[in-house]
C-alpha cells in the first residue's frame, strides 16, 4: 500500500502526512458545515438582502453542503489511510469499538451518517415526497453538534489557540442563527421551538463543561482512549550473513602452544563478531584436531577437522575452511594470529 | 331602498312536485324497508344500461355543482377495473341547508337504493355513506335502515358509514376522499380527479344523497317519466330549503320548471316585504328583490340570464330592514373562519377581505377598503386547493352588485338600519375538529 | 427534452404545500408573480420555449417545500 511505503520512506520518528491532512480536513469540514447550517437557517427565517434575491441563499446552502461532503470524504479517506491511529474502514461504518478514541470517533461516524442521509434524500427529493424529506432534513440539526464534539474529542489540536478560536466562532455563529430561528413562528410551533431552545442550552452547558474539563486539559489523549504507541523495539539486527550463500571473513585470535606440543587456537570472525572458532590439537586418543564453532554462547558444532594446508570442517550442512595467515612467528610459537574463514553456507 | 313585492299577484306554475317526498307524511319518521318496497317495488338491478337511462333522463347532480350525473358515472366506469368506491355525500356542511338530512332521515332506503344501483353499475365493492355528526336523528335513522337492509339479505355490497366533523368544507370532494381514506376532513391537492383516484387511491364516485334518490326512482320509472317535470336543461324535481322571511320555512320538493315566486308562495309567502334573498347557500348568490317572483329555476337560464345558480337549493329570504351588505359580511366572516387553514391565498385573502368588509359593514370604511376588497376578490379566486375561496368570493361579489346602493351608503359613512335583524338565520359559530 | 413534443406543459403550484418563500417568483418571473401575502400567482399559459422550461424546472427544484410541479398533458387526439 502506498501509505505504508510512504510511511516507511519518511522518518519513522513521527506521524505521517496523512495524520496532518486529516486534521486539517476535519477542521475545514467543520467550518464549511457551520456555514451550511447558518445559511440554511437564514433561508428558513426568510431573510433576504436588499440586492440579493432570496433563492441565492437557498442555492448557496445546497452548494456549501456538497463542498462539506467532499471535505468530509477526504477527511475520512485520509484517516483510514493513516497508519498512526489504526482506524480502519470498519470504524468508519460502525460507531462503536474503534481502537482510537472510540466514543468521540463514534460521534463523528453518527454525524456523517446523518449528513449522508440528509444529502441523499435531498438529491432524491422528488421521489420521497415533501413530508418525509422535511422530517429528515430537521435531523441535520443534530449532526452539527455531534461534529463539534467529535472534533474536540478526537482531534489532537484541542488545546491549540487557533482551534479554540475556530470552534468558538463556529459555535457562536450557529447559536446566533439558531436563536433567530426559534424566535419566530406561529403559536402552534411554540412547544417545538421552546424544546429546541432548551436542547441548545443543555448542549452548550454540557458540551462546554466537558470541553473545558476534558479535551482542553492536559492528559486528554490518554483519557480519550488513544492506544499506547508500542515502543519501537531496538531492532534485533538481523543476521550478518543471512545466506543462502556462503561467506569469507577474516579471523583474529590467539594461538597457544604448550611445552608438550599441544596447540589451542581461539579466533573470532571480525565481520560476524558473534562467531568464534576454537581449535584443539588431538589428545592421546584422537588423531585429528577438534574444531568448535560457537555463536555467542551457543555451540554450533564441535567436530574433527581434516588437516591440510587449511583445516576442513563440516558443520551441520555447511562446509568450512579455516586458514591461518600469520604472523609466522606466532604460528610457530604462539601469540596473536590472523586467519580466514570460508564457508559454503550460513552459520546461524 | 328595500324593494317591495308588487301588489298584484302573478299566477305561478305549481311549484311543488311530489316524488321523493311522496309516501308517508314527514311526521311518520323514517320509512321502513317493507313499506318502501311495497310502495315503490323492489330495487331494480343496476348495470351498464343504467348509465344510458340516466343520460337520457338529463339528471344533474343536486349537491350544488349541477354536473350531469351520467358523465360522472362514465368517468368512474372508465377508470374502474372492478374496484371502485361509491360515496353517498350526506355531510351537508351548509348551515342553511336541511334537505339531505331530511331525505336521509325520512327516506333512507331511497338513497341507499340509488347507492347500490351506482355500485352495481360501476362495479364498486365499497359503498360509503359520508355523514356529519351534526344530527343524531339522521344518524339513528341511517343505522336502523342499514340494519334493516342487512337483515333483509338483499345481496348488496357492504355499506359503511364514515362520520365527519360538521364543518363547511368537509363536503368538498377531496376532503371526502381524505376522510374516507382515514384522514382528516381537509381538502387535498391532486392533479387527478376523484373519479380517477379517490378513496384508497381507487376510482371514486362522490354523489349527493338527493341525486342518488332520484336515480333510485329513474331506475324504476324511466327517463321519460323523470322528464315529465322540470325543463329541458333541468328536468325533474329538486329539494329546496326555504328559510328566513317566509311563513312556513322548511324543506320543499319543487318542480324545476316553476318559478321562484311559486316556491315562496308554497312556503307561505314572505312575512314582510323582502329586500332580497340568498339563493344556493353560503356559496350562492344574492338575488335582487325584483327577481323573487319570476326567477326561473332552470340551471342554464339562471346562469346565462341572471348570473346566478341554484346551488344546493337553499333560499334564504331577507326580512324587511335587513341589510344585504351586513348579512353578506357575516357569511364571509363565517367562511373565513371555516377554511382548513392549508392554503396561503385563502387563509390570508378571506381574512383580509373579512376585516375590510367588517369595517365597510359598520360604515367605518377607510379610503382604500373597497378598492382592496375588489382587488383581493380577484386575487383569491381559483388559488386554493379547493373551491372554498371561490364560493366565498362569489357570494360577496354578488352582494356588492345587488346591494350596490347599500354599499355606497356604507362607504359614505351612513349608518345602516340593518345591523341586527331578527328573522334571518345567522351563521353558526365555526366548528371544531376535523374528524 | 425539446419543447416540440405534442406534450403541453404547465406550471402548477400545490397551495397546501406552498409556504410563500417566493424563490419561484425570483427565478421565473415570466410565469410567477407574488400576491399581497407573498404567495405565488402562477400563470396558466403553456410553457413554449426551452429557456422558459429550464427556468421553470429550476424553480421547481429550488422550492423548499417541493410545492411546484410541471404538469404535462397530452392533448386528446379525439374528443368524445
Amino acid at each position: 500500500m502506498p501509505g505504508h511505503f510512504l510511511a516507511a520512506a519518511v522518518s519513522t520518528a513521527g506521524p505521517s502526512w496523512y495524520w496532518y491532512a486529516t486534521r486539517g480536513l476535519g477542521v475545514s469540514t467543520l467550518i464549511v458545515l457551520t456555514g451550511t447550517v447558518v445559511i440554511g437557517i437564514v433561508t428558513a427565517v426568510r431573510w433576504s438582502g436588499q440586492t440579493t434575491p432570496a433563492f441565492v441563499a437557498a442555492d448557496m446552502h445546497r452548494n456549501l453542503s456538497l463542498i462539506a461532503v467532499l471535505l468530509l470524504a477526504a477527511h475520512i479517506v485520509t484517516t483510514v489511510l493513516d497508519p498512526f491511529a489504526h482506524i480502519s474502514v470498519r470504524d468508519v461504518i460502525i460507531p462503536v469499538g474503534a481502537a482510537y478514541r472510540p466514543v468521540w470517533l463514534g460521534f463523528g461516524v453518527v454525524a456523517t451518517d446523518i449528513l449522508i442521509a440528509v444529502i441523499a434524500t435531498s438529491l432524491l427529493r422528488e421521489r420521497i415526497g415533501p413530508r418525509l424529506w422535511r422530517w429528515l432534513h430537521w435531523a441535520a440539526y443534530t449532526s452539527w453538534p455531534l461534529a463539534v464534539v467529535h472534533g474536540l474529542g478526537t482531534g489532537s489540536d484541542a488545546r491549540a489557540p487557533w482551534l479554540i478560536a475556530v470552534v468558538v466562532s463556529c459555535v457562536a455563529a450557529v447559536l446566533l442563527a439558531f436563536i433567530e430561528r426559534i424566535r419566530r413562528g406561529r403559536l402552534i410551533t411554540l412547544p417545538i421551538r421552546a424544546a429546541g431552545g432548551i436542547a441548545a442550552a443543555l448542549f452548550l452547558f454540557f458540551a462546554g463543561t466537558w470541553a473545558i474539563s476534558g479535551p482542553l486539559q492536559v492528559g486528554w489523549a490518554a483519557k480519550a482512549g488513544t492506544p499506547p504507541v508500542k515502543p519501537v523495539a531496538v531492532a534485533k539486527p538481523g543476521p550478518v550473513h543471512p545466506g543462502p550463500g556462503g561467506f569469507s571473513d577474516p579471523l583474529v585470535g590467539t594461538m597457544v602452544r604448550d611445552p608438550s606440543g599441544n596447540t589451542q587456537i581461539s579466533m573470532r570472525d571480525t565481520v560476524d563478531t558473534a562467531l568464534t572458532i576454537s581449535i584443539r590439537s588431538p589428545n592421546s586418543s584422537e588423531t585429528l584436531p577438534t574444531v568448535t564453532v560457537n555463536r555467542d554462547k551457543r555451540v554450533l558444532c564441535s567436530v574433527p577437522a581434516t588437516v591440510g594446508a587449511t583445516l576442513y570442517v563440516v558443520c551441520g550442512a555447511t562446509r568450512l575452511t579455516v586458514s591461518f595467515s600469520g604472523p609466522s612467528s606466532a604460528l610457530t610459537s604462539g601469540g596473536q594470529i590472523t586467519g580466514r574463514l570460508i564457508t559454503s553456507g550460513p552459520l546461524n | 331602498m328595500a324593494a317591495v313585492l308588487p301588489a298584484t299577484k302573478v299566477a305561478f306554475r305549481p311549484a311543488v312536485g311530489t316524488r321523493l317526498m311522496a309516501g308517508p307524511a314527514p311526521t311518520a319518521g323514517f320509512e321502513r324497508i317493507d313499506d318502501h318496497q311495497r310502495r315503490l317495488g323492489a330495487r331494480p338491478a343496476g348495470g351498464a344500461a343504467l348509465i344510458d337511462v340516466i343520460e337520457q333522463s338529463g339528471l344533474r347532480g343536486r349537491g350544488g355543482a349541477w354536473f350531469p350525473t351520467w358523465r360522472k358515472w362514465a368517468a368512474v366506469a372508465k377508470s374502474s377495473d372492478g374496484r371502485s368506491v361509491v360515496v353517498v355525500n350526506a355531510s351537508e356542511g351548509e348551515p342553511l341547508s336541511a334537505k339531505d338530512r331530511t331525505l336521509v332521515t325520512l327516506r333512507p332506503h331511497l338513497v341507499l337504493d340509488g347507492a347500490v344501483l351506482a355500485a352495481e353499475t360501476l362495479g364498486a365493492n365499497d359503498i360509503v355513506v359520508y355523514l356529519s355528526r351534526g344530527s343524531r336523528t339522521t344518524e339513528r335513522a341511517l343505522e336502523q335502515a342499514l340494519k334493516e337492509r342487512s337483515g333483509a339479505r338483499l345481496r348488496e355490497p357492504p355499506i359503511r358509514v364514515v362520520r365527519t366533523a360538521h364543518r363547511y368544507i368537509a363536503g368538498e370532494s377531496s376532503a371526502v376522499v381524505n376522510r374516507g381514506s382515514g384522514g382528516l376532513s381537509k381538502p387535498r391537492f391532486s392533479l387527478r380527479r376523484s373519479a380517477e383516484k379517490g378513496i384508497n387511491d381507487q376510482p371514486t364516485l362522490i354523489q349527493n344523497a338527493e341525486t342518488l334518490a332520484h336515480v333510485a326512482m329513474i331506475a324504476r320509472y324511466g327517463s321519460a317519466w323523470f322528464r315529465k317535470l322540470g325543463t329541458e336543461a333541468s328536468p325533474g324535481t329538486a329539494l329546496m330549503t326555504v328559510c328566513g322571511n317566509v311563513g312556513r320555512p322548511g324543506v320543499y320538493e319543487v318542480d324545476l320548471g316553476a318559478q321562484l315566486g311559486g316556491v315562496i308562495e308554497a312556503a307561505g309567502g314572505t312575512v314582510s316585504p323582502a329586500p332580497g334573498a340568498l339563493l344556493g347557500g353560503y356559496f350562492g348568490t344574492w338575488l335582487d328583490p325584483s327577481w323573487l317572483d319570476g326567477l326561473p329555476l332552470d340551471v342554464d337560464r339562471l346562469r346565462t340570464t341572471y348570473k346566478t345558480a341554484f346551488g344546493c337549493g337553499v333560499l334564504a329570504v331577507l326580512p324587511q330592514g335587513a341589510c344585504g351588505v351586513v348579512e353578506a359580511t357575516r357569511v364571509l366572516t363565517y367562511l373565513a373562519a371555516e377554511t382548513s387553514g392549508q392554503c396561503g391565498p385563502c387563509v390570508n385573502g378571506l381574512g383580509a377581505l373579512s376585516e375590510a368588509m367588517e369595517r365597510i359593514a359598520a360604515s367605518e370604511a377607510t379610503f382604500t377598503d373597497i378598492d382592496h376588497v375588489r382587488r383581493w376578490m380577484e386575487m383569491v379566486r381559483g388559488r386554493g386547493a379547493c373551491h372554498h375561496p371561490d364560493g366565498a368570493v362569489g357570494q360577496l361579489a354578488s352582494a356588492l352588485t345587488v346591494f350596490n346602493d347599500h354599499l355606497r351608503a356604507h362607504l359614505n359613512g351612513q349608518r345602516c338600519y340593518g345591523t341586527a335583524v331578527a328573522g334571518f338565520p345567522q351563521p353558526p359559530s365555526p366548528g371544531r375538529g376535523w374528524q | 427534452m425539446a419543447v416540440n413534443d405534442k406534450v403541453q406543459r404547465q406550471l402548477r403550484v400545490n397551495p397546501i404545500l406552498c409556504n410563500g418563500f417566493g424563490y419561484c417568483a425570483e427565478i421565473v418571473p415570466e410565469l410567477i408573480s407574488l400576491d399581497d401575502w407573498g404567495f405565488p400567482i402562477v400563470s396558466s399559459r403553456p410553457i413554449e420555449d426551452d429557456k422558459l422550461l429550464g427556468l421553470a424546472r429550476r424553480a421547481v427544484a429550488t422550492c423548499p417545500r417541493l410545492a411546484l410541479l410541471i404538469e404535462e398533458t397530452v392533448p386528446a387526439a379525439t374528443r368524445r
